[in-house]
C-alpha cells in the first residue's frame, strides 16, 4: 500500500542514493572532456571515445558538451578542483584560458603527433586537433549564381536575403576581420570592416545570435547566403536543407580548435592520453570521412573525399588556401569590437 | 495577537534559515570577499577598475536602463489588465490569470526561440516597409513564416524525440534530470513549509529577518548565485554532482514555495486552531487535521510553481551540475537550432496541461501571490 510513511521511506533512500555516489566520485571521477555541441559531440563520440578506451584499457569518460565561456566560467570558479579535465576551444577562447592560467603546458616532448602537426597546429599550451573553415554558403535553390567573393553579399540581388552572426561568434567576428582586409585593413585596423558592414544593412536580413541560429533561418528560408561554417553546412545539407558552401577566392578563413588539460586536473594523464588519440593520423584520418568531414592538423592524414574536393587538395595547398587570422590581437580588442557592433547594427 | 498564538513554534523557521544561511549567503559572501582582493592585498581596486572603465559602464548602464523601460511597459500593460481582473467575473478572472501566468511558467528556452522566430518576422516586414514597393517580398515571407513554425513542430516532433533519446543517450538522462528536479522540489516542500509555519504568526523583528533572507534567492541574479556556489563547494573539496544540484536548484526554489505556504496560513482563521486546542488536540494533531488540510492547495501551488522554476533554471545548473549529468533546459540553450520549435510545442502544452491540473486540483490562479 502507498502510504505517507512509506513515500517518505522511499524519497529518503532515494536522496541518500542520490547523494552517495556524488560523494564517493570525489576521488576517482572519469576523465570529462568538454566537446562542442552539435556535431562536434557526435564526431567524438563516434570516433575519438572509441579510440581513447582503446589505448587506455577502456578508461572511463564523459562528454560534456559545453559552450567556451561555460567552460571558462567553470574552471575559473572552481580552480582548485576543475569539474572538467579537457577543455575544446576556438581560437580566441583557448587564447583567453591560456592567458588566466587555466590550462597546463602540453607535455610535448613526450607527445608521439605534436611534432608531426602543421606548424600552425602546435601550441605548446594545447595542441589544436581540428580546423574549422568559414566560407560561403547560400541556398543553391533561390541562389541560382554560386558566389564566388566576400564582396558578393554586398551585390543588391541580394537585398534582404543576407545574414551575419554577431561577434559573440567566432564565426561573425572572423568575418569581420576577413571583410577589414578586403577593404585594406587588418587585425589591428578593422575600421573598414566596419564602414563595409554599415553597407551592408541594406541588404541584411538578420543577425543572428550564434552560428546555430542562422542555420534556423536558412531553414524558415529568410537567409540565402551567407558566411558559414563548413563543418555545420555538412549537418544542415544531410538534414535535406538546400544549402552549399564554397570557399570565396579571398581564401576562406581557418581557425583551429585546440584542445587542452585542465590545471590542476585530477585525471591529467589521461587528459594527455585523450589528446593524443584526438591527434593521431588514426581518428582524424577517421573524421575526415562523411559525415565528419573534418579537416585535420596532422600532415601524416592524407586529404582526401570531399573536403580535398570543396576546401583544400593537400596539407601545402593549405597556405594558400586559408588565412589563419591573429587573434591575440582580436582578442585585445573583441570586447571593444563587440559592443561597437551591437551599437551600430542594432537600428 | 500572539507571536505563536496559531500553536507554531517560530524555531520551525530556523531549518530553512540555517540553510539559506549555508549555501546562499555563504557563496555569495565569499564572492564579495573575492571580489576585494587585489595583487597587493584587500582593496576595492576591482570595483574602481569596473567604474572606471567605459565599455562596463556601457553594459551596466544598459542593463539597467533595460530593466527600467520594461518595468515601465510592464506598468502601462499591466495596469488595465489587473483592472479586467478586477472588474471580471470569477470565471473570467481564473482564465485571465491563467493565461498571464502561462509566460511565466513556460520554459525560458522556448520563450526565447518564440521571439527569435517572431522578431525574424517583424524584422522582414520593416525592413520591406522601408523598401517601398517591393510587394511581393513580405507576402511570400508572410505565407512561409505563418506556416513554417506550425509545420515544423508536427513534422518534426516524432524526428526530434527519436534523435534526444538516440542522442543525449538513453534512461540515465531522462532518470537523472527527473530525479534531480525531483529530489529538489521535495527538499523545497520540506524546508518550505516547515519555514512558513515559523513565520506566519510572528510579526517579532528577527522573523522578518528571515523572511528577507527567504526572500533573497528570487531577486538575486541567479547566475551570481551559481558561480558563488561553484566557488564555495570547490573551495570545502565537494566536486559537482547531483547533490550540489540539488542543493542549488533548492536555494533558487524555495522562495516559491515559502511565498505560496505563507499567503495561505495567513488566511487560516485561528479560531478554527483555537477550538481544535480547546477540545484537546495535540499541536501535532491540530496540524494534521486542521492545518494541514487547509493549507494544502497553497503547498500544492507552490510545489507546482517550484517544479517549473526548478525545470526551467539554466543559470544554476549550468555551474552546479556534474559532466554526466545531461540537463534538457541546458541542451536546449546550447543547441538553439530549429529542432527545438518541435520540443517547444511538447513542452508548452505539458505546460499548459499541468496548469489546468492544478487549477482543478489547487485553485492556481487564486493562488499565486
Amino acid at each position: 500500500m502507498l502510504n505517507r510513511r512509506g513515500l517518505m521511506t522511499t524519497a529518503l533512500t532515494i536522496g541518500a542514493m542520490h547523494a552517495f555516489p556524488g560523494l564517493t566520485w570525489a576521488q576517482a571521477r572519469p576523465l570529462v572532456f568538454a566537446t562542442s555541441t552539435g556535431s562536434w559531440e557526435e564526431a567524438h563520440k563516434a570516433v575519438l571515445v572509441p579510440a581513447f578506451r582503446r589505448v587506455t584499457n577502456n578508461a572511463s569518460i564523459v562528454l560534456d558538451p559545453m559552450l567556451s565561456v561555460d567552460q571558462i566560467a567553470k574552471v575559473s570558479a572552481a580552480r582548485a578542483s576543475p569539474p572538467i579535465d579537457v577543455m575544446l576551444h576556438d581560437p580566441g577562447p583557448g587564447l583567453q584560458a591560456i592567458a588566466a592560467g587555466l590550462v597546463e603546458p602540453y607535455p610535448v616532448e613526450r607527445s608521439a603527433h605534436y611534432k608531426d602537426l602543421i606548424p600552425v597546429a602546435q601550441e605548446p599550451m594545447g595542441p589544436a586537433a581540428f580546423f574549422q573553415v568559414v566560407g560561403l554558403t547560400y541556398n543553391p535553390e533561390t541562389v541560382k549564381t554560386p558566389p564566388t567573393s566576400w564582396a558578393d553579399l554586398w551585390d543588391p540581388v541580394y537585398k534582404n536575403r543576407v545574414g551575419i552572426t554577431n561577434l559573440a561568434s567566432t564565426l561573425g567576428t572572423g568575418f569581420l576581420v576577413e571583410v577589414a582586409r578586403m577593404h585594406g585593413g587588418s587585425e589591428s585596423n578593422v575600421e573598414p570592416g566596419f564602414a563595409a558592414l554599415q553597407k551592408l544593412k541594406l541588404n541584411l536580413s538578420a543577425v543572428a545570435a550564434n552560428p546555430g541560429a542562422l542555420a534556423a533561418l536558412y531553414q524558415q528560408g529568410q537567409v540565402d547566403i551567407s558566411p558559414g561554417n563548413y563543418n555545420a553546412i555538412q549537418i544542415l545539407k544531410a538534414q535535406g536543407v538546400p544549402v552549399e558552401f564554397v570557399a570565396p577566392k579571398e581564401s576562406a578563413i581557418a581557425f583551429r580548435t585546440t584542445m587542452h588539460i585542465t590545471k590542476n586536473s585530477s585525471n591529467a594523464e589521461l587528459a594527455f592520453k585523450l589528446i593524443e588519440a584526438a591527434l593521431s593520423p588514426e581518428v582524424q584520418g577517421a573524421l575526415i570521412t562523411s559525415p565528419y568531414f573534418v579537416v585535420p592538423t596532422n600532415t601524416r592524414v592524407k586529404l582526401a573525399g570531399e573536403v580535398a574536393k570543396t576546401l583544400v587538395a593537400d596539407q601545402d595547398a593549405m597556405r594558400s588556401r586559408f588565412v589563419f587570422q591573429d587573434w591575440v590581437k582580436i582578442n585585445e580588442q573583441r570586447a571593444s569590437w563587440l559592443e561597437r557592433f551591437n551599437r551600430e547594427m542594432r537600428a | 495577537m500572539l507571536p505563536d498564538a496559531a500553536g507554531f513554534d517560530p524555531r520551525l523557521a530556523w531549518p530553512l534559515g540555517a540553510f539559506l544561511a549555508l549555501l546562499f549567503a555563504l557563496p555569495l559572501a565569499l564572492l564579495a570577499g573575492l571580489s576585494l582582493q587585489t595583487p597587493a592585498g584587500l582593496g576595492l581596486s576591482q570595483y574602481a577598475k569596473f567604474l572606471g572603465d567605459a565599455f562596463s559602464l556601457g553594459v551596466l548602464g544598459g542593463t539597467m536602463r533595460l530593466g527600467a523601460e520594461v518595468t515601465l511597459a510592464c506598468l502601462v500593460l499591466g495596469l488595465p489588465l489587473a483592472w479586467l481582473h478586477a472588474r471580471s467575473s470569477p470565471t473570467m478572472r481564473g482564465l485571465l490569470m491563467l493565461v498571464v501566468l502561462l509566460p511565466l511558467l513556460t520554459s525560458v528556452v522556448v520563450r526565447t526561440f518564440a521571439w527569435i522566430v517572431v522578431l525574424g518576422r517583424q524584422d522582414i516586414v520593416n525592413s520591406a516597409l522601408l523598401g517601398m514597393g517591393v510587394i511581393d517580398t513580405p507576402l511570400r515571407l508572410l505565407y512561409t513564416e505563418g506556416g513554417v513554425v506550425a509545420a515544423l513542430t508536427q513534422v518534426q516532433m516524432p524526428l526530434m524525440v527519436l534523435q534526444q533519446a538516440l542522442a543525449l543517450g538513453d534512461m540515465p538522462f531522462a532518470s537523472a534530470m527527473s530525479v534531480i528536479f525531483l529530489v529538489a522540489v521535495l527538499l523545497v516542500v520540506l524546508l518550505g513549509v516547515a519555514g512558513a509555519l515559523g513565520l506566519a504568526r510572528s510579526c517579532q523583528l528577527s522573523a522578518r529577518a528571515l523572511d528577507g533572507l527567504f526572500m533573497a534567492p528570487l531577486i538575486l541574479p541567479a547566475l551570481a548565485f551559481g558561480l558563488a556556489a561553484l566557488m564555495l563547494f570547490s573551495a570545502v573539496g565537494l566536486p559537482v554532482s547531483p547533490l550540489t544540484l540539488t542543493l542549488g536548484h533548492t536555494v533558487v526554489c524555495v522562495p516559491f514555495m515559502v511565498r505560496n505556504t505563507v499567503a495561505s496560513l495567513q488566511q487560516l482563521d485561528p479560531s478554527l486552531l483555537e477550538g481544535s486546542a480547546t477540545l484537546g488536540a495535540s499541536r501535532f494533531y491540530t496540524f494534521r487535521r486542521v492545518v494541514l488540510p487547509l493549507v494544502r492547495p497553497g503547498i500544492l501551488a507552490g510545489g507546482f510553481i517550484c517544479f517549473m522554476a526548478s525545470f526551467d533554471n539554466i543559470p544554476v545548473s549550468l555551474f552546479l551540475r556534474d559532466a554526466a549529468t545531461d540537463m534538457l533546459p541546458i541542451r536546449m540553450w546550447q543547441d538553439l537550432d530549429v529542432t527545438i520549435a518541435a520540443l517547444s510545442g511538447v513542452l508548452i502544452v505539458a505546460t499548459v496541461a499541468a496548469m489546468l491540473l492544478m487549477e482543478r486540483l489547487a485553485g492556481l490562479s487564486r493562488r499565486i501571490t
